[in-house]
């Protein structure tokens, strides 16, 4: 379904489609949600809301849209419900959970619930807490979570499976919160984290680095939960929601249907986010800085996380500096390209070496790490430990990026479990070799792809597996060696319409490389300044050292910080300026 | 009483519809599960004097005055994976706060009346990374921690670390007030078991010798993640972890063998806790296991009785006369 113009259309449409259960998806909390916002209510939904009040679980998945149902059921939801759902969350204990978009989830529920019950002791709550410590509690940790995200970013930053999680309990803030604070509060945060998403996706697909994703909506884009979120913020990208969630098959899970909270709660987005979504007309350089999760043992408990994003018209590249970021599910570097229908996937370009070891599991985990690797084979995350896996991060993989180029290099020291590198090349590329250099241009779509490879390496076809089980025609380059790395540089059609041009201008440039004693590159691309670097050292620009200390907030051509006051976008015929003040409610805010 | 603390069943996940974690008591002949039902608990104990329950949780602690019938959650969003609990403690010579391991540090309440509120007390740790408590007299506590085993010394306000610098994963000591300078007995991470008698000056770790070289050895290289010492003979000591061995000593931790393979040793099946407790039905030890859930092991032999818990992560067992 092709996006409406306004905003406002396509959030009136949103909410007629899971009203309506148009996706043919199983009605749950969600949809009933959007009928009751639309001031419907028969027979059937009463029976569901009944069937799916007497087996409660989902900790915050259920604590998100049973508040949602009551508080955006009011005058049409029948008393005896509402006075269900309210007692359910008395005795019905949800689990706090242990990452960043749990807490945010579990903390805005039980914030709008202990605001709409002031008057209830401890007995009131599954917590034991009174209303008053609840909401002084909860409110603490919002205000806490949004000046955190402000000065040092978020530890689960752009991931197009999480960040539904993240959008959807601000929009619950933004739409049912009394405190005009926190309203105030939350749509900051919404504006801030929308911002962010719009400068960090091509066509409504999430593209460059990415803190967590899933192995096969990292090859499949579109099948993420931003997807929706896209839809209804930008009206880039047509509307195909997944009818569960095929991520994971989880009953009340919901990235893509979270999205009718946005609808609902009567927030919209600034022109200026809107532009910058939509706007890929010219390229343009984005830099932002984020953290790590927060690490348990063996290393600095938080690091800041370097993050370059390079759009152009038909591609975007993307990466932060490589490392152990994220636990398990990182995503480095990659590029991304516009393909004819943004539904078409497979069109994606990146590297990874498949670490798997217990010392990730006791940085992040606080169980004993000799036994979780097998814990994750029996559970939602099972290529953990598989040589041939397509995410995860890698404390032996440096990653550096100037504009249209990329220098992955990997030093892997002997004894580690999986001891090669992986790039993967789609179906939708193909790819003319200079066999003399070892230079290969990869080709599709309208974007070159040029690779030079530091170590030999084989091709390997891809032959089977994935949701629709309809993967055939991609490529992985293995590369077993210990010393190693790629550099890629990437055009468009519109420079380079023949790629054995490109491929002859890749082969007359500057370029020398080595692998021993560490990998290390110096590399003048066509039309472009020099760069060099070895493994774990200086990257140099033009003889320049890259300032990795000072790395801004947001900063580029796009989004900038002004210090800690502000974050300013600036895109053609449009502005925007989001303001700490305004977050932290000092100042009203008048963009409201 | 005896009392377990259930981490999670077979295939958990948040947000997922998953079986009866949390806290678990031992009563008319069977083990039964209260209160919050999807809580991963590392840890449980109960209050002296109040008799009130205290569960170590992921999501903070929780207490319950009720048997477990209802918990408060007693910690802020500040306090967040809860690997054990160190219920306070009034005797004639010190007082003693709760005092909570996380793995972000220990924390420890303000006053001894649950009311005051909490703050981290990590001075002098070399690692925040604390798992398990023990109150060796005087208002000090024993922590085991990832750069091994620390001394809170009240009169300091600081933690001094004693011992070998290991990954420590257990604890168990005797109690000092009746024996003099106790026995303190730590597991580590592919470090075997330690003993000190000394409070922690010098410690103790079988060596190979003429009788026990390969039990020895083999020892010194499992990764012990529970130990526990008879309160009623405390030259009887029991040791388990990522192996599934159940490793037994008669003389107070100076030489050990190899009793019984308890669990097939896969990492999902270690064992994770231990207890000697005169009241079990059939057995004096108790064992929980990655997902073999609660066996009563026989504790001379280490031969499994009955079962209970099946397909749980039970965490700690605890026994309080």
């Amino acid at each position: 379904m092709n996006p409406p113009a306004s905003y406002a259309a396509r959030s009136a449409l949103l909410i007629e489609y899971f009203a309506d259960a148009r996706g043919g998806q199983p009605a749950g909390l969600i949809e009933l949600s959007a009928r009751l916002h639309l001031g419907r209510w028969d027979d059937a939904s009463d029976q569901l809301l009944a069937d799916i009040l007497a087996d409660p679980h989902g900790d915050m998945f259920w604590m998100i849209p049973t508040a949602l149902v009551l508080l955006a059921g009011r005058g049409t939801l029948p008393e005896a419900r509402a006075t269900q759902i309210r007692d359910l969350w008395r005795t019905y204990t949800p689990y706090r959970g242990d990452t960043e978009n749990h807490w945010l989830m579990y903390h805005a529920a039980l914030y709008v619930m202990a605001e709409h019950f002031p008057e209830a002791d401890g007995d009131g709550w599954f917590n034991g807490r009174s209303s008053q410590e609840n909401l002084e509690e909860t409110r603490d940790y919002i205000e806490h979570w949004a000046d955190e995200v402000w000065r040092d970013g978020q530890a689960e930053f752009d991931s197009p499976h999480y960040v539904c999680f993240f959008l959807a309990p601000l929009a619950l803030l933004y739409g049912y919160a009394q405190d005009p604070r926190m309203k105030q509060l939350a749509g900051t945060m919404l504006t801030l984290l929308a911002a962010d998403f719009a400068a960090d996706q091509h066509g409504g697909l999430y593209a460059g680095a990415l803190s967590r994703v899933y192995p096969q909506p990292c090859l499949e884009r579109w099948r993420n939960g931003s997807t929706t979120w896209a839809w209804l913020l930008f009206g880039n990208i047509p509307l195909k929601p997944d009818p569960i969630n095929r991520v994971l098959q989880r009953v009340g899970y919901r990235p893509h249907g979270m999205a009718v909270i946005l609808a609902m709660s009567g927030y919209e987005p600034p022109e200026a986010v809107v532009r910058l979504a939509n706007d890929r007309t010219r390229p343009f350089e984005h830099y932002e800085r984020h953290r790590t999760r927060r690490r348990i043992r063996y290393a600095r408990p938080v690091e800041p996380i370097r993050k370059t994003t390079y759009m152009h018209p038909h591609y975007a590249v993307g990466s932060v500096q490589g490392g152990l970021l994220q636990p398990i599910q990182q995503h480095t570097w990659e590029v991304l390209w516009k393909t004819p229908h943004p539904f078409d996937g497979w069109n994606v370009f990146f590297t990874v070496h498949p670490y798997s070891d217990p010392h990730e599991m006791g940085m992040y985990f606080g169980e004993e790490p000799l036994r979780m690797i097998g814990e994750l084979g029996a559970s939602e995350k099972p290529t953990y430990d598989r040589a041939d896996k397509w995410t995860g991060g890698s404390p032996y993989e440096r990653v550096y990026q100037h504009r249209n180029v990329v220098v992955a290099l990997y030093d892997i020291p002997p004894g580690t479990r999986f001891p090669h590198v992986s790039g993967y090349v789609s179906r939708r590329l193909a790819v003319v070799e200079d066999e003399a250099t070892g230079w290969f241009v990869a080709y599709g779509d309208q974007v070159r792809i040029g690779c030079y490879p530091l170590a030999p390496f084989e091709w390997r076809d891809e032959d089977g597996g994935g949701l629709d089980d309809n993967q055939r025609g991609d490529r992985r380059i293995h590369m077993p060696h210990a010393k190693s790395g790629f550099v890629v540089v990437v055009v468009s059609s519109d420079e380079y319409p023949d790629p054995a041009d490109y491929l002859a201008a890749l082969v007359a440039s500057p370029f020398e490389t080595a692998r021993y004693p560490v990998p290390r590159v110096r590399f003048t691309p066509p039309g472009g300044p020099e760069l060099q670097v070895a493994y774990d050292q200086t990257f140099r620009i033009d003889g320049v050292d890259v300032d990795v200390n000072n790395w801004p907030r947001y900063g580029g051509d796009v989004m900038r910080s002004v210090g800690d006051e502000a974050v300013e976008i600036s895109v053609e015929h449009g502005t925007c300026r989001i303001e700490w003040k305004v977050l932290m409610g000092e100042y009203p805010d008048h963009h409201a | 009483m005896l009392l377990a603390s259930v981490l999670e069943t077979d295939g958990y996940v948040v947000g997922s519809n998953n079986g009866p974690s949390g806290f678990h008591s031992f009563s008319d002949g069977q083990w039964r599960h209260a209160g919050w039902a999807n809580v991963r608990a590392f840890g449980v104990d109960v209050e002296v004097g109040s008799g009130a329950i205290l569960l170590a949780c992921g999501n903070g602690l929780l207490r319950s005055t009720d048997f477990g019938t209802s918990f408060r959650v007693e910690t802020d969003w500040r306090v967040t994976e809860v690997l054990d609990v160190l219920p306070r403690s009034t005797t004639p010579t010190a007082t003693r706060p709760t005092f909570l391991a996380t793995a972000f540090g220990v924390w420890r309440e303000l006053q001894c009346d649950g009311a005051s509120g909490w703050a981290p007390v990590n001075k002098g740790l070399a690692s925040t990374y604390v798992i398990r408590l023990a109150d060796v007299g005087g208002g000090r506590v024993l922590a085991a921690t990832e750069a091994g085993a620390a001394l809170f010394l009240p009169h300091l306000e600081r933690w001094l670390h004693v011992g070998p610098s290991v990954a420590a994963r257990s604890l168990d000591v005797t109690d000092a007030s009746a024996t003099g300078a106790g026995l303190w007995l730590m597991g580590a991470e592919r470090g075997g078991v330690h003993t000190s008698r000394d409070g922690g000056t010098t410690w103790h770790r079988p060596e190979p010798g003429a009788d026990h070289d390969a039990d020895h050895d083999t020892l010194r290289r499992d990764s012990i993640y529970a130990v526990a010492i008879d309160p009623e003979d405390p030259t009887r000591l029991a040791a388990g972890g990522l192996s599934g061995v159940l490793w037994l000593s008669a003389d107070g931790g100076d030489t050990w063998r190899m009793a019984a393979q308890v669990t097939a040793g896969q990492p999902g099946d270690a064992i994770h806790a231990l207890a000697f407790a005169p009241e079990a039905a059939g057995s004096g030890l108790l064992c929980g296991c990655g997902k073999s859930g609660l066996l009563t092991l026989d504790p001379e032999t280490g031969a499994t009785g009955s079962r209970a818990l099946e397909k749980s992560y039970v965490s700690k067992i605890v026994y309080r006369p």
